[in-house]
């Protein structure tokens, strides 16, 4: 389109190709150093132990940073401007019946392509179908029908967002709307012991569809649609419809819960499940008697395989199954069985492809196809779709890798901390060991033990004395040198201290680091020409998750159910989210629903996983839900404080002439 | 289409979002059908007490959000439409905004011609200069905006208007290479005394490093009348009348900038030579569609144009939506060739501009200017 190129000397293209590259490189370094030194930091100085594979996981975080900075940018270059010109595009061309079957369309397809859902699935899969048959259902047996229960909530609060923004009327009312449905229906759900299971999942799942792509996209049409439509008078009230896609999922899912309801045997004692009185229920749960019987197999205990067994197993195969049992109950979270690098290329490339290609053709297509329009910049919308999908793939690898690894390494040592289990740090091995030299020494607890003397270089340290360790044969003794649980069984104060704190920072360096929320902080700081910093946004919000996930956590430890933890900060947002302005609620329930992305899934639902099953609770979901509200809450609350600072401040610039 | 060029004012206003919509009543009152809304921010000083009892302030910049609005008028309303905003939005007193008028000639008849306005010649609000110019400032690196505010605001001119926008020209050139380059810009707009224009001009492409490349342009126009805001710095007030509010008094009383004048009658070959003899072109058109106006403002000989993006506000039966705004710089001998160009092209664009202005420039720099002065003279000088 432009005639007169300027080709550059090489030396220029360098200089500028290397600025543009360490700029945007330094920012993702900064963004993911928090999380790395926190992790680190805890592990050496709390569990006294540097990573392992040490290397592998540096490799990873590299990775990480050049994924999320390639990541960022396509978004940039080519995604975010796609979709705001389909939304610009859409309103001079279409109108209304256009825009809410496209948008419907976009929000139902962005879920079907989101992976963070199979991570719900991975999840699930640790849930016995005797203690919450519903959840079991839904998630293990028809997890088509709950995905495209999701769908449907965020197909509708896509639609809904962009008819707002064309039409121009408030978000407040349709946000608070639908939580005065939603609320209360959890309320009641909660009461129901099969429905209560569903509700965690339920709240997940709103949380979790709104990724990285699905999030910029929505947010670019909007930002396209509202400025377009001529009707709002503010150009920065284009929001909200995130927070639509992550609400209405919940009530989808739970109206699902409800009708399948009568289809599922309630809640019951692994015994009462494969107990012949249930068999009718328990097959059509399983979908057939074989299923059944393969289940019992695989997930139940010995005793339930007896009695499966006694129950007329034609076979009699219930001993024979036991081998089996055993490999059933791996941790399923990490499902991660092919490592090798290549086979790692493969798989996150196909998530990356799967996220990120599906929408941007279905957009494309309508812009070229139905539209007739093109972007004013071809080749940088294409470089910048090549951008995210290698950005996407390499930050999936490097998660895996590195981020993930080593935010496992830390939380499956987090139980140390609580579990009265000692940890052994090493061995003294004593050769020609005499007994004779025991003393004996008198216990608290009564009775006597023997203990020995051991010169230890220069210090003299008295040891007590194992029986078990003294091989009377070769007279060696193996002492055990052990370190102390740091607590006891019970949760003492600094067990629980610890625990928190790292559940903050988890959430704080994590969603420090989430791409989907750079691109909504970007677009807040752009509609309003930087009286709202960015950077200001993303600590609010990051502030927000780490709050959230103490919340979660306590949950999780005290077993609290989970409207006791989510119906206050709801209810507290009411009122917030009336005396906000109208721009500010919408960017605050937005970055509820951006909160949850690509590198806060996989970290924070593994701490979930790993406390749950530590602490033998059913299921660890409810933690990501959390982790969608506190933020809210706490952007309001900015948002509330950046008004009132800005009335002061416009107050005292006006002030001192108002008398006149 | 007609060639004829017709006189007619722009007024400009910023004014705090939340007087926004009794800007638009007012606005709707005087009988215009549409607006071109744009946002933005302006920038002041806060002074606070420091805290725990400290002796001593602290101070630093504060930013509020203000929408900038635009339109233009037949040139025997602009004063009458400028003083009825004033007095109805009071932007005579320091704090409440600022608005100005500008003469331009104008491709296109003006909405306001239709109806006519009514305006009380009574209310005549104090503080209306006719003295004052226009400093506008396009800097390319995020934080030049910033660090130009602070001077503008320490050399107690007025307060600054900042929007966004976005840079074509140069960038286009380098094929995807310029991905590299970001194309997002911060436009500074400054009312100053017109004695004092130049002067400032200086200290500011000296303060804001704009003799270096890549980092703006920056450029001075005529203003037809205005009101500064003058609420430079905002805190702790220790007399009867702020030193801001003595200087406004005085201002309406003289009804002048001049006896404020301080920068000394320049030397011409000192320093940076700015560029005189340059018109702006202003065009707004369909969001979108600006890319396709500066490319051919481009091939006609632009250097380079800035969009940036407005938000058309309907009052009366006019449709709205969004649109942008793209301007060049021109020498005054370029510009009917590109005027031309522009207006030619609406046809093979298939979409008409919904506005095309020139004004004139009083003057102009820009490192490449300097630089191919430069060349040239060092050229010259072995021959």
């Amino acid at each position: 389109m432009v005639k007169n190129k300027i080709t550059l000397p090489p030396s220029t293209v360098l200089r500028l190709v290397g600025d543009y590259l360490s700029s945007r490189l330094r920012e993702q370094l900064k963004s993911v150093a928090f999380i790395v030194i926190y992790l680190v930091a805890f592990q050496m100085l709390v569990f006294g132990r540097a990573p392992a594979q040490a290397l592998v996981i540096a490799g990873g975080i590299a990775l990480v940073v050049v994924g999320l900075a390639l990541f960022l940018e396509g978004l940039i270059l080519g995604l975010m401007p796609l979709a705001q010109r389909v939304g610009i595009q859409l309103t001079s061309h279409g109108g209304l019946k256009i825009i809410i079957p496209i948008g419907f369309c976009i929000g139902a397809g962005a879920t079907f392509a989101e992976p963070a859902i199979a991570a719900l699935r991975a999840v699930g899969s640790t849930i016995c179908a005797w203690d919450a048959p519903l959840l079991f259902f839904l998630l293990q047996q028809r997890p088509e029908w709950l995905i495209s229960a999701i769908a449907i909530g965020v197909g509708i609060a896509a639609a809904i967002g962009l008819m707002r923004f064309y039409l121009g009327f408030s978000i407040k009312p349709i946000i608070l709307g639908v939580l005065a449905l939603v609320l209360p229906i959890s309320v009641l759900a909660a009461h129901s012991s099969n429905l209560a299971a569903v509700l965690g999942l339920a709240w997940d799942a709103g949380a979790v569809t709104t990724g990285p792509v699905t999030v910029p996209l929505m947010l670019a049409l909007g930002v396209g649609i509202s400025r377009s439509s001529g009707r709002s008078e503010s150009a920065a009230d284009s929001f909200g419809t995130v927070a639509l896609a992550s609400v209405l999922p919940v009530l989808t899912v739970l109206a699902l819960g409800i009708l399948l309801l009568p289809h599922v045997p309630q809640p019951c004692s692994e015994e009462e499940f494969f107990s012949p009185a249930m068999r009718p229920q328990a097959v059509a749960l399983l979908g057939g008697d074989d299923a059944l019987r393969a289940y019992a197999l695989r997930m139940g205990s010995a005793a339930a395989r007896a009695q499966f067994a006694a129950a007329g197993d034609p076979d009699g195969s219930g001993s024979g199954g036991g081998a089996i049992g055993v490999v059933g109950v791996s941790d399923a979270g990490v499902a991660a069985n092919d490592t090798s690098l290549l086979g790692l290329l493969r798989e996150e490339s196909g998530h990356a492809a799967r996220a990120v290609l599906p929408l941007t053709v279905f957009l494309a297509l309508i812009l070229f196809l139905l539209l007739r329009d093109r972007p004013r910049y071809l080749d940088e919308v294409a470089l910048g779709i090549t951008f995210c999908l290698l950005g996407m793939c390499l930050l999936g690898i490097g998660i895996r890798v590195g981020l993930s690894q080593l935010g496992n390494q830390v939380g499956a040592r987090l139980p140390q901390v609580y579990r009265d289990t000692t940890v052994e740090k090493g061995q003294i091995v004593i050769k020609d060991f005499d007994p004779a030299i025991l003393i004996p020494a008198a216990s608290r607890a009564g009775g006597s033990v023997r203990v020995f003397q051991l010169l230890d270089g220069q210090k003299v340290q008295t040891l007590t004395f194992n029986p078990d360790w003294y091989n009377e044969v070769e007279r060696v003794y193996t002492h055990h040198v052990r370190t102390s649980p740091l607590i006891h069984p019970e949760l003492t104060r600094i067990g629980l201290l610890l625990i928190l704190l790292f559940a903050f920072g988890m959430g704080y360096g994590s969603t420090v680091a989430e791409p989907a929320l750079k691109a909504l902080g970007r677009t807040v700081e752009d509609l309003t020409v930087g009286t709202v910093k960015s950077v200001a946004i993303i600590r609010a919000v990051s502030i927000g998750v780490g709050i959230g996930l103490i919340v979660g956590v306590i949950r999780i430890l005290y077993n609290i159910p989970m409207t006791w933890m989510l119906l206050p900060p709801y209810l507290l947002l009411f009122p917030l989210t009336i005396a906000n302005d109208d721009d500010f609620a919408g960017i605050a329930w937005d970055c509820g629903g951006v909160t949850t992305g690509a590198i806060t899934v996989p970290l924070v639902l593994a701490m979930g996983l790993g406390l749950g099953e530590q602490l033998n609770i059913a299921d660890g979901f409810g933690i990501l839900a959390m982790a969608s509200v506190y933020p809210i809450l706490t952007v309001m609350l900015f948002g509330v404080a950046i008004r009132m600072r800005e009335r002061t401040f416009a107050r005292a610039a006006e002030g001192a002439n108002d008398h006149e | 289409m007609s060639e004829q060029l017709q006189t007619i004012h722009r007024v400009t206003c910023a004014i705090r979002r939340e007087r926004n919509h009794g800007a638009m009543e007012q606005l709707g009152n005087i009988g215009l059908r549409s607006v071109f809304v744009e946002s933005g921010r302006c920038v002041r000083r806060r002074r606070r007490s420091r805290p725990f009892g400290l002796p001593g302030f602290s101070e630093r910049l504060e930013d509020s959000p203000i929408d900038v609005i635009h339109f233009s008028v037949p040139p025997e309303l602009s004063e009458p439409v400028v003083q009825r905003l004033a007095s109805a939005l009071q932007i005579n007193q320091p704090g409440h905004g600022t608005i100005f008028t500008q003469e331009c000639r104008s491709f296109f008849q003006n909405p306001l011609t239709a109806a006519a306005p009514i305006v009380d010649q009574d209310d005549y609000p104090p503080g209306l200069l006719r003295d004052l110019a226009l400093i506008t400032c396009i800097t390319s690196i995020s934080g030049t905006g910033e660090e130009l505010a602070r001077v503008a605001l320490e050399l107690g001119t007025g307060v600054p208007v900042v929007t966004l926008g976005a840079g074509t020209g140069l960038r286009d050139r380098l094929g995807l290479l310029r991905i590299t380059v970001p194309s997002e810009k911060e436009i500074i707009r400054l009312l100053v005394p017109a004695w004092d224009a130049e002067g400032l001009m200086r200290m500011l492409i000296e303060k804001g490093r704009l003799n270096r490349p890549g980092r703006g342009f920056i450029y001075c126009s005529p203003v037809a009348a205005g009101i500064l805001d003058s609420s430079l710095l905002v805190g702790p007030q220790q007399h009867a009348a702020t030193i801001e509010q003595v200087v406004a008094a005085i201002d309406r009383l003289e009804k002048s900038t001049a006896w404020r004048r301080r920068f000394p009658v320049l030397d011409p070959d000192s320093g940076f030579s700015l560029q005189s003899r340059s018109e702006k072109i202003t065009l707004i058109c369909q969001e979108e569609f600006a890319g396709k106006y500066a490319d051919v403002a481009i091939a006609a000989g632009a250097g380079a144009a800035t969009s940036a993006r407005l938000q058309q506000i309907s009052l009366g039966d006019a449709p709205g939506g969004a649109c942008e705004r793209c301007t060049f710089v021109v020498r005054s001998a370029q510009s009917k060739d590109i005027l031309n160009a522009l207006t030619s092209a609406q046809d093979d664009i298939g979409v008409t501009l919904e506005s095309l202005d020139v004004e004139p420039v009083d003057f102009s720099f820009s490192y490449r200017a300097e630089a191919s002065r430069f060349f040239r003279r060092g050229g010259t000088k072995p021959s």
